[in-house]
């Protein structure tokens, strides 16, 4: 039965495959003489650019992967880099099927619906080259892009990944990965497909006049909203919030996943603002890429300094979160600002996310990375920056906002923007809160605590990011060894390379450990330097080596025999306890004991209310000592002795 | 016999190894463990919310020794792992019933 499935299934993707696809530059028979007009040029170039910024924007997924792994514990390392890997891998399946056409193909101004599967016509590219005088095709919203279809395509699809893996930040470590699956398939079928087309294509935000450039709200916000449902819905993490009302830190496993993951992801903005001029605009690329990274580098700046303020210390991870907040909030405003602008719009930012995370921990709404304050917060706030900060220039063309509230315009656009942010907030929270409840209905949200007690990595994989059995068990390795499976044993490694990748060794044997400003009255215990090896002599040999080769060594030679013995001072006839009390008190506050008992301290082993042990300084200079460090503490008829072993 | 057990600050590791050397004491096993005594650790923080540390690092070394050189041996530790600061450690000395070298099956004080 399942061959004759799958042999049905070969055959009518065959036939599907026969249909007509995109026709643009595909059916052309002089493209190569064409390419080389300036028209062609130009085409090239724009689709070159297109395609390099959208490889970029791909990449941005192996920085959320490493920012979301390093802020989590590492026994949910694997089920979070499994949800980051399958959910480009699933928005690509729906975003090609159904997604793209929702958002860019024609329809009204709520959805589209023509060119459903890249199946539909589209002649930019002719029309950019002169072969056609108009545009004709199904993606109309795209008509002033001159790239093929295919390259918009991966265009905006890798910015529907970035909206769709938003969310699973904010869900780790505790959510069914079945759940996030389907979850994702909705996203990047349907949610954000819609919204995509209210502002970007031709939608009723659009015919409005609200201005988004790369997605402060069409991905940012629109991925921060479906987090919020996501991470209320689902309930804190166990044990994040104590019964009273405690907020329990439950610290990221690794810091420098974590800021690797925000380089990669602040490189990949450099394809995701820039790119969305969709041409090879030089000045206007070049200004974006500049606007993108002041305000990435202000943010980031500030929210270390308000982190240091507010809590104490400049805490990384609120650091990283702060560059990311700058990058989020920009996106929207990047062609239409300057830069001084956006060093303001990143210093808000910056003061934004900080408090914002601090904020949600306090209404008891668990989000593991932050994504929630980062995407959501920094994304309705650059949506609303354009409104303040625009500004004309005259290398964008004729479609630009009106000039922003600080630039000297009316606060109309502002009111425009702010008006899609509550649109696309009602909408996106509705529809993702309902999809969240369908999917908790039908297949659960949230795992068994048991499972998330133990890590997700066990539970839902079914093997571990970091494997912890220290001692597998292999028949091999009762067989007597000869030195190479030894080797193999051991670890290639150490025999192959003379060193490790993770150096295994938490004791390093520094010298210079030995000197810390720690020892207020211990002098370091002069020692001879001990080379690699510890030497195997018995006790009587040591003594006999210690005939000095350099000067040195003379030092230690003599003294080694008289420091390793031996001998006691005994308060006799005591008051034991005044005695106790006494050392205490000296050893508690020795700043401001006499200098005897530098003396004593440094040669005493141990005390115990009457014999004091000592190993090495002089017996007769310790006794002394003793008694004037305890006149008058030890009682009438005490003396004290020595007793040498 | 007795396996004189040592928890000491794990920067102070190599000096209290160097002065057990000196003594003729090479074999040890050392462990990384965690602990406190009287006092309370310390306070950390992450992304606003304070938690104590009180669970502090530590090195545990455990040492078999002859009956005659475990005053040697207290000795060498104490004064070695020594700052004069709280958290510098204890030594236990306990008893040890019996020793044997799993490479060539030798048992008792030959095999310490």
């Amino acid at each position: 039965m399942r061959k004759q499935i799958s042999a049905l299934m070969a055959v009518s993707s065959l036939s599907l495959v026969g249909f007509a696809t995109a026709q643009d530059l595909q059916q052309l028979k002089d493209l190569n003489e064409l390419l080389s007009t300036p028209q062609g040029l130009k085409l090239i170039a724009d689709t070159v650019w297109v395609l390099v910024t959208a490889f970029l924007v791909f990449w941005m997924n192996a920085g959320f992967a490493l920012v979301e792994s390093g802020f989590c514990r590492a026994k949910n390392a694997a089920n979070i880099l499994a949800k980051n890997f399958i959910v480009f891998a699933i928005t690509t399946l729906a975003y090609w099927s159904l997604g793209f056409a929702f958002m860019f193909g024609d329809g009204n101004s709520f959805i589209g619906w023509k060119g459903l599967a890249l199946m539909g016509e589209h002649n930019a590219p002719l029309v950019a080259l002169g072969k056609a005088k108009e545009y004709s095709g199904d993606y109309s919203a795209l008509s002033w892009t001159s790239v093929p279809l295919f390259a918009a395509f991966l265009f905006q699809l890798v910015f529907a990944g970035t909206a769709a893996t938003i969310v699973s930040g904010a869900v780790a470590e505790r959510i069914k990965y079945a759940a996030f699956i389907v979850f994702s398939f909705v996203m990047g079928s349907l949610i954000y497909p819609i919204v995509g087309h209210w502002i970007w294509g031709g939608g009723w935000l659009a015919q409005k006049g609200m201005y988004d450039f790369a997605g402060s709200t069409v991905v940012h916000s629109v991925g921060g909203w479906a987090a919020l449902t996501g991470a209320a819905m689902l309930g804190p993490r166990l044990g994040k919030y104590s019964k009273d009302g405690k907020i329990n830190p439950i610290p990221g496993h690794s810091m420098a996943l974590a800021t690797l993951g925000v380089f990669i992801l602040w490189l990949g903005w450099f394809g995701f603002n820039p790119g969305s001029t969709m041409s090879a605009n030089p000045s206007a690329i070049a200004r974006i890429a500049i606007t993108t990274n002041i305000a990435a580098a202000s943010a980031g700046f500030i929210a270390t300094l308000w982190a240091w303020l507010r809590l104490g210390k400049p805490d990384l991870t609120m650091m990283l979160n702060g560059g990311l907040a700058g990058l989020v909030a920009i996106t929207a405003p990047c062609a239409f600002v300057s830069p001084v602008s956006a060093f303001i719009i990143g210093v808000v930012a910056g003061v934004l996310v900080v408090e914002s995370v601090l904020l949600f921990d306090r209404v008891r709404i668990d989000d593991p990375v932050g994504a929630i304050s980062v995407h959501l917060v920094n994304g309705i706030w650059g949506t609303l920056a354009v409104g303040l900060f625009a500004q004309p220039f005259a290398d964008l063309g004729e479609a630009q906002p009106k000039p922003g509230l600080f630039i000297g315009g009316s606060g109309e656009q502002f009111i425009i923007q702010l008006t899609g942010v509550v649109a696309v907030g009602a909408f996106t929270f509705t529809a993702s809160l309902i999809t969240w409840a369908f999917i908790k209905a039908l297949i659960g949200l949230r795992v068994e605590p048991e499972e998330e007690v133990q890590g997700l990595d066990i539970g839902e994989m079914g093997m571990e990011a970091y494997p912890s059995d220290p001692f597998p068990t292999f028949e091999a390795l009762s067989v007597t060894l000869r030195v190479e499976p030894e080797e193999e044993v051991q670890g290639l490694d150490i025999g192959e390379m003379g060193m490790e990748a993770y150096p295994s060794d938490p004791f390093p044997t520094f010298e210079a450990l030995s000197v810390t400003g720690w020892e207020r009255f211990v002098p370091t215990f002069t020692h001879q330097p001990v080379t690699g090896k510890f030497p195997t002599p018995a006790v009587s040999e040591l003594t006999v080596k210690s005939k000095p080769a350099n000067g040195s060594e003379s030092e230690i030679a003599s003294p080694s025999a008289v420091e390793r013995r031996l001998y006691s001072v005994i308060l006799e006839n005591a008051n034991t306890e005044r005695a106790k009390r006494r050392w205490e008190r000296l050893c508690h506050e020795p700043q401001q004991a006499p200098p005897e008992f530098h003396e004593v301290y440094r040669h005493l082993v141990s005390f115990d209310g009457r014999e004091f042990v000592f190993r090495g300084g002089e017996p007769e200079r310790m006794k002394r000592a003793i008694e004037r460090l305890f006149e008058g503490y030890l009682g009438v008829g005490a003396s004290v002795t020595v007793e040498v072993e | 016999m007795k396996m004189v057990m040592a928890v000491i600050r794990p920067h102070k590791l190599a000096e209290v190894r160097n002065a057990l050397a000196q003594i003729g004491v090479v074999g040890m096993t050392v462990s990384e463990v965690r602990g406190h005594g009287r006092q309370r650790g310390q306070v950390e923080r992450y992304r606003g919310a304070e938690y104590v540390v009180d669970l502090l690092p530590k090195v545990k070394l455990e040492i078999a020794v002859p009956d005659e050189q475990v005053q040697e041996v207290i000795a060498a530790v104490v004064q070695s792992a020594r700052t004069g600061e709280i958290g510098d450690g204890k030594v236990f000395v306990l008893p040890l019933e019996d020793c044997i070298r799993v490479r060539t099956g030798d048992r008792g004080e030959d095999a310490l």
